[in-house]
């Protein structure tokens, strides 16, 4: 008990607690002793964390490389470079693949998900060279963006990569003039264009509805999440904005609160804290501003401090006790 | 005075993390598992992060509409007057504060950590506005390190930790620009403080301060580094001494930084693996990599691109080749998955959609190296 009253806690101050109360015996805790001495050292995380920065900074590097060359002579190596490692990178994944299945596939090879990612982020840039240098696609700028488009998502179901998916939904956003990218929905889209504002709000629930079907139907279920990660925080920015600028703001509260009800309803069922959060900051958002805008100009200085200290009060009261509220485990 | 949280509900909450650590290695049954929690109970309200930063926020919101309903009340006309205002807020704040700890069983849940920082800067605050400009800044870390060092000691917040620690450098630092021999001798006497610190640090062995030594430990590993890396030094060196001109004069001793700048990461590196020490290791990493933008600072052969792309490629080929050759473990170290690593998947989903996938535009049909590129490095999960 010694060690435990002076606050260090080894591993070995841990099972010597266990086996005083009881709960394990003497050879037990030997035997995990044994194990977590003689257990190696994983490098799992670090490995992956390089890897992936390794991508994202290969991939910015090249993506400007490519057009500062544009003239030189060995700007036609760099492009069949480039074709030659694209091509390798998407037979790499192929060669390891896992046959399909609408469940969760593991590839048959450590690196195959990442030559796969590196390989459709070195399509994007081939393609996009091709379009710059040689107007492969003319003025159907459209097409251009709906090839990768629909061949990431078919890579995406086939080979069972979520970072492809969300490429596949970004180019789709792109291809209606949108950007999707979890931090850049506010300040990335133009919402003060109504028609663009209407494209966001179709297009987010529409994403919604399709995270919600593969999960009813079971077809990919795991993709559900980034579906619904990236539909509803686009419909709920975009009608976030409709309520700030447009004259029928009444149409965009109503769409605002069901969003956020039925983010807080998801966050029930699946027990997820990212949709709750979500949920909360945009219904508390959109019924803040509604209430001001419906009170007279002369009581909103007054009232405003009071609701803010109280409805902020409010809010994380129900943080506080969300498990209760809702009836939620975690 | 006595430490907030419940020190018993401390410890078993560690014991049971490790202990449900083991339950997931099969080491342990669940039934044992079982009656490790109900021996080694604890009642703290744990969100998940998120929700942990919408009770910072909301926390935030509210604390900041009750001063100025404070302020309101009190009548503001000049910044004198808000001292009453900011001191009385600053005892709500401590009040709630202890109340939401010993009610509601908050342990670094979000809501905490905001009324405390919020308690702390409004009996900050009333100092900087009652002393004006009058002071130094060594008066002022001072008279921050009274407030900082108790609320520590007490809270065991791992942000405040980090403020203190700033706090104590700026105190040193200004102090010592007062002399020539202290601009001198500067850097090496902030190897030798950061290095001292790190030992002293890395002898808390209290449960209670874990997360407050795992971040000083790691930042005072950073720091002995950078007091010595060549780029800081010599650009510090310009800065200090006001020298103008497009480059900054090579410095005094350059060969010792020199082999700083090249040794450490190594040495960091090598101890991490060696002792099995994730913090030593990923600062060693991060060394590496700002040795790596030193060594590009001062040469010219590659431009930013080129740079960019290669230590892509660098990377790319090295963690791929130690995954290959860790398919087996060798010497103690392995490429194995840890737990529940589905955290770590949402972050490559996000950072997918942020960095990857710039998409041809419609008007300007160009894209890659948009610039806007803030690494995350590597975070690793400790």
């Amino acid at each position: 008990m010694s060690t435990y009253n002076s606050g260090s806690m080894s591993s070995n101050d841990i099972l010597d607690q266990l086996r005083s109360k009881q709960i394990i015996s003497d050879q037990h805790s030997e035997t995990i002793s044994d194990f977590l001495d003689s257990r190696p050292f994983s490098l799992y995380h670090e490995l992956r964390s390089i890897l992936y920065l390794g991508i994202l900074l290969f991939t910015s590097g090249v993506g400007v490389i490519v057009y500062d060359n544009i003239d030189s002579i060995g700007h036609q190596v760099i492009i069949s470079i480039l074709a030659i490692l694209c091509i390798l990178l998407l037979g790499h994944s192929v060669k390891h693949r896992s046959p399909f299945s609408w469940l969760k596939t593991i590839p048959q090879s450590k690196l195959a998900d990442y030559s796969l990612l590196l390989g459709c982020s070195l399509f994007l840039i081939l393609e996009g060279y091709l379009q710059y240098q040689y107007e492969l696609f003319g003025t159907r700028f459209g097409l251009a963006v709906a090839i990768p488009t629909l061949l990431f998502f078919l890579l995406a179901y086939r080979f069972d990569h979520i970072g492809v998916l969300s490429m596949a939904l970004t180019g789709l956003a792109s291809w209606l003039g949108l950007t999707i990218a979890p931090t850049s929905v506010v300040r990335g889209n133009d919402f003060t264009s109504e028609s663009l504002l209407i494209t966001a709000i179709v297009l987010g629930l529409a994403l919604a509805v399709a995270g919600k079907v593969s999960e009813i139907k079971q077809l990919k279920s795991r993709f559900s999440f980034t579906y619904l990660l990236f539909g509803a925080n686009l419909a709920s920015a975009a009608a976030l904005a409709g309520l700030f600028n447009h004259t029928v703001w009444f149409v965009y509260f109503i769409i605002s609160i069901a969003l956020s009800y039925y983010l807080i309803q998801t966050a029930r069922k699946e027990q997820s804290a990212v949709f709750l959060v979500m949920g909360v900051i945009y219904g508390y958002v959109a019924i803040s501003y509604a209430l001001f805008y419906l009170t007279p100009d002369i009581m909103v200085g007054l009232l405003g401090i009071f609701y803010m200290l109280a409805s902020s009060a409010g809010t994380l009261i129900f943080l506080l006790n969300f498990r209760k509220i809702l009836g939620t485990k975690r | 005075m006595n430490r907030a949280y419940q020190e018993t509900w401390v410890k078993n909450l560690y014991l049971q993390n490790k202990c449900r650590k083991w339950m997931s290695k099969k080491l342990l049954t669940e039934a044992q598992f079982e009656r490790i929690c109900s021996q080694f109970p604890h009642q703290f309200y744990l969100p998940n992060l998120f929700v942990r930063i919408g009770l910072f926020l909301f926390a935030s919101v509210s604390g900041s509409f009750f001063v100025s309903f404070i302020a309101l009340l009190f009548g503001m006309e000049s910044g004198n007057s808000f001292i009453i205002p900011s001191i009385i807020s600053g005892i709500g704040f401590f009040v709630s504060l202890e109340f939401m700890i010993r009610e509601k069983k908050l342990y670094h849940s979000g809501a905490d950590n905001a009324l405390l920082y919020a308690g702390l800067v409004s009996f900050f605050v009333p100092l900087v506005i009652l002393f004006e400009n009058r002071l130094e800044v060594w008066q002022y870390c001072l008279a921050a390190l009274i407030l900082l060092i108790p609320a520590c000691y007490r809270y065991a917040d791992s942000f405040l930790a980090l403020c203190l620690l700033a706090v104590w450098y700026t105190l040193v630092m200004s102090l010592m620009m007062k002399s020539v021999t202290g601009r001198m001798l500067l850097p090496f006497a902030m190897v030798g403080m950061s290095a001292a610190l790190y030992l002293l640090v890395s002898k808390i062995c209290d449960i209670y301060y874990r997360q407050s030594r795992i971040l000083l430990e790691f930042i005072l590993l950073l720091l002995i580094y950078l007091s010595g890396n060549y780029y800081v030094v010599r650009e510090a060196n310009a800065l200090i001494n006001d020298i103008g001109g497009s480059e900054s004069p090579q410095i005094d001793f350059a060969i010792v930084f020199y082999a700083f700048t090249l040794i450490i990461p190594a040495l960091y590196i090598f101890l991490g693996l060696k002792q099995k020490n994730r913090i030593l290791l990923i600062a060693g990493l991060l060394a590496l990599a700002f040795s790596g933008f030193t060594f590009y600072y001062y040469t010219d052969f590659l431009s930013a691109s080129q740079a960019t792309a290669l230590s892509g490629v660098l990377m790319i080929g090295i963690s791929a080749l130690c995954i290959h050759y860790l398919k087996q473990p060798r010497y103690g170290i392995a490429d194995h998955p840890e737990e529940d690593s589905s955290a770590y998947l949402h972050i490559q989903t996000i950072l997918a959609s942020e960095v990857l996938s710039d998409v041809p535009a419609h008007d300007n049909f160009r894209f890659g190296g948009s610039g806007e590129f803030s690494g995350g490095g590597s975070a690793g999960e400790y």
